[in-house]
């Protein structure tokens, strides 16, 4: 029995041996990533007018809404798969947004997937993002043949960046200031915003957070919907549409269910418009890049904080 | 096409306070021509300048301006009398950076709409002083401050012509400076009161 036990013993210690020299070459490979910064925010109700009525620009003369011209309604009914979603992301919990989330739920409408916007109506981003790191502009001037001084690539970054910061807070001619993105949140979007300029060892910067569903709908209503769509006003009616004017974004919980404004957002879906109630795609782009559970965050968003004039 | 011309007003404007405040008192000659630029149909943005003058030069007391308008340096091609101050002034609606890496090397910092940043161009040490004008910002912006030691100097307009007012009758060496491209300077003869005429090709 003794003999048995010896070996047997030494065993199991060679194994646990061997195994804490594998988790600890594996943590030093890939450091585990920190746990996604939790901070409270006050939510706030979308008010006003739209970006757009803001700037007296019609719907139909922006890069957008040239996009939604005369498509066609989805031939499928929409199908939303709840089942499937189950574990995706839960309203009890937290949502956990990375820099990239951030990024499509208050900038990629406007400046594209790839952060090059719509030229020249919408600039890129991606010069001036790339103007925040010392290091790409001492390549840049490198590459040039007239390299500059450390110390005037630093200066010129740390301004960049203050920049960066101060147009985004206060918005320009035509981009709406976002005022509703806080201290944490910026940080995520910049660090997003440098890997998307390919600014080197940006990608091992990333900044994680956690909110709540509520203020997931707040990004996504603040950051995309409220720039075509006024806060109150007109509902979804087809004489309302005829006169050109967009539905409120106060009307979608009171006229159309979480279902259709899921199916209308992130696939398109068929609206009638004008006296004959005639059916067509609308004019609204398809937001496929939108998740259900951000659109639902955002539907009841807009219930729990009712828009306001 | 209108973008150009504008350019070639603002050119006239800056070159015409740079005479006024500058031009010495007995009246001179003018010294004029065409630049082609090989290979380009258009010839503008071609800086002449006379390589040397006797006399002392004063830079004009109010400053020259190169604007940021349209993610573009406006003028693109600026030539100023040694000591001049340039005012970059923004009138896009987006912030702007303004640096050179040449000589001395300065940057103004990054500024917003309707700002504007100061810079003293005295330490040129062989005339003339190109700088190279950079929005960091903007990769995409270039543009061309070039320093000379005498007021007497023109930008050429699209069709590249020239007029060099003002230059005291005797018999000056005339030179040309590109951005890409180069061409020999040229002997010119000036008389009071009547146009020398000379012509340059600029080559690689």
């Amino acid at each position: 029995m003794r003999k048995a036990v010896a070996p047997l013993l030494f065993g199991v210690a060679l194994l646990t041996v061997a195994a804490a020299v594998g988790l600890a070459a594996r943590g030093q490979k890939t450091p585990a990533a920190p746990p996604p910064r939790a901070i409270t925010f006050r939510v706030a109700p979308v008010s006003g007018p739209s970006w757009l009525d803001n700037l007296n620009i019609s719907f139909d003369r922006t890069s957008m809404g040239r996009m939604g011209q005369n498509t066609p309604p989805p031939t499928v009914r929409y199908e939303p798969k709840w089942n499937q979603l189950a574990g995706s992301e839960d309203l009890n919990e937290r949502f956990v947004l990375s820099g990239s989330d951030l990024y499509r739920l208050d900038c990629e409408s406007c400046h594209q997937p790839d952060g090059r916007g719509s030229p020249p109506e919408i600039h890129s981003l991606i010069e001036p993002v790339q103007a925040t790191s010392a290091e790409v502009m001492e390549q840049r001037m490198k590459a040039m043949g007239r390299p500059i001084t450390p110390a005037m690539a630093r200066d010129m970054a740390a301004a960049g960046e203050a920049a960066i910061r101060t147009r985004l807070s206060k918005g320009g001619e035509k981009m709406p200031p976002f005022e509703h993105l806080q201290g944490a949140e910026v940080d995520a979007l910049l660090a997003f915003l440098r890997e998307l300029a390919g600014v080197p060892g940006a990608a091992s910067q990333q900044i994680r957070i956690a909110e709540p569903y509520t203020r997931v709908g707040e990004h996504l209503v603040k950051g995309t919907c409220h720039i075509c769509h006024a806060a109150t006003g007109a509902g979804t009616s087809p004489e309302a549409l005829l006169k050109n004017v967009l539905p409120s974004l106060a009307s979608f919980p009171r006229e159309k269910t979480i279902f259709f404004v899921m199916q209308k957002v992130r696939q398109g879906a068929p609206v009638a418009m004008g006296p004959l109630h005639e059916v067509s795609g609308g004019r609204m782009p398809v937001f496929s890049y939108l998740t259900d559970d951000e659109v639902a965050a955002a539907y009841l968003y807009l219930i729990i904080y009712p828009p306001r004039r | 096409m209108m973008r150009r011309m504008m350019w070639g007003v603002v050119f006239g404007i800056a070159v015409a306070a740079t005479m006024a405040a500058s031009a010495p008192p007995q009246a001179g000659g003018s010294i004029t021509g065409t630049v082609k630029v090989a290979g380009q149909t258009n010839n503008a943005d071609v800086v002449v300048y006379v390589e040397h003058a006797t006399g002392a030069f004063k830079p004009p007391a109010a400053p020259a301006v190169m604007d940021q308008k349209n993610m573009k340096f406006v003028p693109h091609v600026l030539p100023v009398l040694a000591g001049t101050t340039v005012k970059f002034t923004n009138s896009d609606t987006v912030a702007h950076n303004v640096f050179s890496p040449d000589h001395e090397k300065y940057n103004l910092g990054t500024f917003g709409t309707g700002l504007s940043k100061d810079h003293t161009f005295a330490k040129c040490p062989k005339f003339p002083c190109v700088y190279v004008q950079l929005c960091m910002i903007h990769p995409e912006m270039e543009g061309f401050i070039v320093v000379v030691e005498n007021p007497y100097v023109a930008t050429t307009n699209d069709a590249g012509q020239f007029t060099i007012q003002g230059v005291p009758p005797g018999q000056y060496q005339v030179a040309v400076w590109q951005a890409k491209g180069k061409a020999q300077p040229k002997l010119v003869t000036v008389e009071a009161g009547k146009p020398a005429t000379v012509d340059f090709t600029v080559g690689k």
